[in-house]
């Protein structure tokens, strides 16, 4: 049993290298079709000019200084939301004066308000960084309040059984309850962070993977935008699989199955 | 493994009898789920409450356990007015989900230990202790998540005995169990409640497990309006057999019973619709 | 817009029961609960949370006292203003087409699409890992080789949102075949339905609530997905306004179109519930609360 499961890893893992390979030779196939070769990049030439940016120390640049931004306002508005969250999902009062922001701001996506970050915060660091937590706040947040009013009602009534107070029955019951809902909020609130930096950097071009992608539009270098989604996609999947594999690691117990 | 390694050091009281008087019991403005119940249950005694689906059991033991308060009438347990949950009468619910999914069994089993500011080292001797007493020993360091239904409610059982609580109730907890595993339980329960001398509330549907169970056996009414038709002692000795021919008479009764209920219940409903 | 979401809302539908009836039984839910019984409380609550809301906004205009910082009244008189002289509305009409189009034309081809390569395992385990991978990449990066290849119009916008509706759809539409419980084809089966009255009977009705949900994510994501394409190249449309509005520093105006946005993504929400509800009832099996 056991090597017939290793072999079916191995079949795995073979046929979706094969899918990869496959995947790529259409991309090249397609790209030598295009009629004017110079819109849609190979691979091929999509890596070379990868590599060139890495040489000149170009990628790396503008790479850090997207992660960096992402890395801030996630991180606080991650904190920030799960505070509200908590409070929120704990207090009925709370959520009741909340609700009508939250659910207005989640509906407004953090795109609209770039302009109005530029016109106050102007185009540095600070107006990205507000986006960013402001598109994280409001995911997490709901998410997490969600998590708290949800803990099953027996989980709670045993609780009381046992004698709980208020306060025990939220840091030892509750609490521990809403982690994996926290989490889901939190990987919400990565994705919208990718799209809002990159909006951000494409409306305040000065460095990051944003800025690479709308420099292919200045320069007629549509390979410029490829390597930027490459670079997207690249690091999404990292970071998620890294997240996930830090929370499992960590908070492994919390997280359903 | 007697009683003394998971006595409660808070003392609490000792007598563990059950008294329902005449409890009404709605839901705002819906018609009364219980209407005028009453029974008594001796402390020590294992008393088991039958009755068909929807007849308002488990708002009973919701009763009894503090998570509702009656309409009209009142509950006593121990001695005292029943009115929040507390750790004199300890509930085992039927579903599992009220074990903690982030804790370990042994963890799970210590968890009202941590409540009441046990030290580490005591609780986790206590919890391991109860776990041998159901049974699960070795399996300590394991997730709920890794354990079958029948291990799930042997936590729950070890969980609700490390606090020596008086009074146990108990809402169907076999119900969602395949039938091999009822059996070890059910057999299993009964030698650990005797040993240690508990108060047992049971809830159940299926008159076997009753008959098999109970010192008495309490037959509800079918709902709405629910009362108890009648009280039948089990006097058939310890340890029973369920092919005997006593068991069977016994079965035969109750059966009858229930059915009578049923088929009052059936034809209500059709005058209601006429 | 959200990298694309292959589940939707993550709520499971026990929290959502959870927070609608506060089934919290310790005394901290009872008194939620005391709260929530008196509704006339609750309304008084919201009503006065928003007044402080916007009070708040009036006072810090006023001590802020900056061209850039409108109070609620002027962006009102703003909204009123842009909704007379058919500014606004103009704006909202190109917005919401290109949404529109984008959306059904992606629904189109997203579902049958999916539903084709759902029938086949080897397909999906195929597409596996360029899906992955493209769930990381916001649609938005990819406004700037659309524009490259299919100018500044329309069309860059609306293959925006086309993208965007066909890679949820489809997704969600695959997963829904796969979910299909595999009693449900063997009964089938047994009864001699095979071929295309199974896809229709069966396979179809099953994947509803998984298109439907795919669907939806869409629709909420498409508003952001098309202010973020007005915002960068557009001469017209929400998104456009609000850029332009910035750029001469009219931030009334700004946040009036602002107010509009926000409200249409919750009308969109909205609307699309109740078509659910209505029309799709019996195929999506749940109702659930959006996150």
């Amino acid at each position: 049993m056991r090597t017939g499961l290793a072999q079916q890893r191995r079949i795995g893992a073979a046929g979706y290298g094969l899918s990869v390979v496959v995947i790529l030779a259409l991309w090249q196939y397609g790209s030598s079709q295009a009629i004017i070769p110079l819109l849609f990049p190979s691979p091929i030439r999509t890596c070379r000019v990868a590599m060139r940016l890495l040489n000149e120390g170009r990628l790396a640049i503008d790479v850090v200084a997207s992660l960096r931004r992402i890395a801030f306002g996630f991180m606080i508005g991650s904190s920030a939301g799960i505070v509200l969250g908590v409070l929120m999902g704990s207090f009925r009062p709370v959520r009741i004066v909340f609700d009508p922001y939250v659910q207005f701001f989640r509906a407004l996506p953090a795109l609209a308000w770039i302009p109005a970050a530029m016109v106050w915060l102007g185009t540095g660091e600070e107006s990205k960084i507000a986006l960013l937590i402001y598109t994280t706040v409001f995911v997490v947040a709901l998410n997490t309040m969600i998590g708290v009013a949800g803990v099953h009602t027996n989980q709670l009534r045993a609780a009381l059984c046992f004698g709980c107070s208020d306060w025990q029955a939220f840091y030892m019951v509750k609490a521990p309850a809403t982690v994996p809902f926290m989490v889901t909020g939190m990987r919400l609130a990565m994705g919208n962070c990718f799209s809002t930096i990159v909006a951000a950097e494409l409306l305040a071009p000065k460095d990051g993977v944003g800025y690479l992608i709308f420099s292919a539009r200045t320069w007629m270098q549509t390979e410029y935008a490829f390597v930027g989604i490459v670079i997207l996609g690249l690091l999404g999947l990292i970071i998620d699989r890294a997240f996930m594999l830090v929370m499992r690691r960590a908070l492994r117990r919390f997280l359903p199955r | 493994m007697g009683p003394e390694a998971t006595r409660a050091p808070d003392g609490a009281a000792r007598a563990g009898n059950i008294g329902v008087r005449h409890v009404t019991f709605a839901f705002g403005g819906a018609p009364a789920v219980l209407e005028d119940l009453s029974f008594d249950v001796a402390s020590g005694e294992f008393f088991v409450l039958l009755g068909p689906s929807g007849c308002g059991k488990s708002t009973v033991m919701n009763l009894i356990a503090g998570f509702e308060h009656p309409t009209k009438g009142s509950v006593i347990a121990g001695g005292r007015n029943v009115d929040v949950a507390g750790r004199d009468r300890v509930v085992i619910f039927q579903d599992s989900d009220s074990l903690y999914g982030w804790l370990t069994v042994r963890d799970n089993v210590a968890f009202p230990l941590r409540v009441l500011g046990v030290t580490a080292r005591e609780r986790d001797e206590r919890a391991v202790a109860a776990l041998k007493l159901v049974g699960l020993q070795g399996h300590e360091g394991k997730y709920p998540a890794e354990l079958s239904g029948g291990m799930k409610q042997r936590t729950q059982l070890a969980r609700a005995l490390v606090l020596d609580s008086p009074i146990l109730l108990m809402d169907e907890p076999f119900a969602a169990l395949d039938a091999q595993t009822r059996s070890i339980l059910q057999d299993e329960l009964v030698q650990i409640s005797v040993a240690m001398r508990r108060t047992v509330l049971f809830i159940t549907h299926d008159i076997g497990e009753a008959i098999l169970l109970g010192d008495r056996v309490g037959i509800m009414r079918a709902g709405p309006a629910s009362s108890i038709k009648e009280t039948i002692p089990i006097e058939l000795p310890r340890p029973r057999r369920r092919g005997s021919v006593e068991f069977g008479a016994l079965y035969e009764r109750i059966h009858q019973s229930i059915s009578e209920e049923v088929q009052r219940a059936l034809r209500r409903e059709d005058s209601l619709l006429k | 817009m959200s990298a694309p979401r292959l589940s939707a809302a993550p709520v499971d539908r026990h929290a959502a029961v959870g927070l609608a009836r506060g089934n919290d039984p310790t005394e901290q839910g009872a008194r939620a609960r005391r709260f929530a019984s008196s509704g006339p409380a609750a309304w008084m609550l919201t009503a006065l949370s928003l007044l402080a809301g916007v009070a708040a906004w009036a006072i810090a205009s006023r001590l802020l006292d900056l061209p850039l910082f409108p109070s609620p009244l002027q962006i009102l008189r703003a909204l009123a203003e842009m909704l007379g002289n058919g500014v606004l509305v103009a704006d909202i009409a190109v917005s919401v087409r290109r949404i529109a189009i984008g959306f059904v034309l992606g629904c189109a081809v997203g579902i049958p699409l999916g539903l084709a390569m759902g029938l086949f395992p080897l397909v999906r385990a195929f597409c596996d890992p360029i899906v992955q991978f493209l769930r990381f990449v916001p649609p938005i990066a990819w406004l700037i080789p659309a524009i490259m290849w299919f100018g500044i119009g329309e069309v860059s916008k609306i293959a925006i949102i086309f993208y965007m509706t066909v890679f949820l759809v489809l997704l969600n539409t695959m997963s829904g075949v796969a979910a299909i419980p595999r009693n449900q084809i063997r009964s089938a089966e047994n009864y001699g339905v095979t071929g295309w009255q199974l896809f229709a009977w069966i396979v179809f009705p099953a994947t509803v609530s998984y298109s439907v949900a795919g669907a939806r994510i869409a629709m909420g994501n498409s508003f952001a997905a098309v202010v973020g394409a007005e915002l960068i190249a557009a001469d017209a449309g929400l998104g456009y306004r609000i850029v332009d509005s910035g750029q001469w520093m009219a931030m009334d105006q700004m946040f009036a179109a602002m107010l509009v946005l926000g409200a249409l993504g919750i009308a969109a929400d909205r609307i699309a519930r109740l078509v659910t509800a209505r029309w799709l009832r019996r195929y999506v099996r749940e109702s659930e609360h959006g996150a």
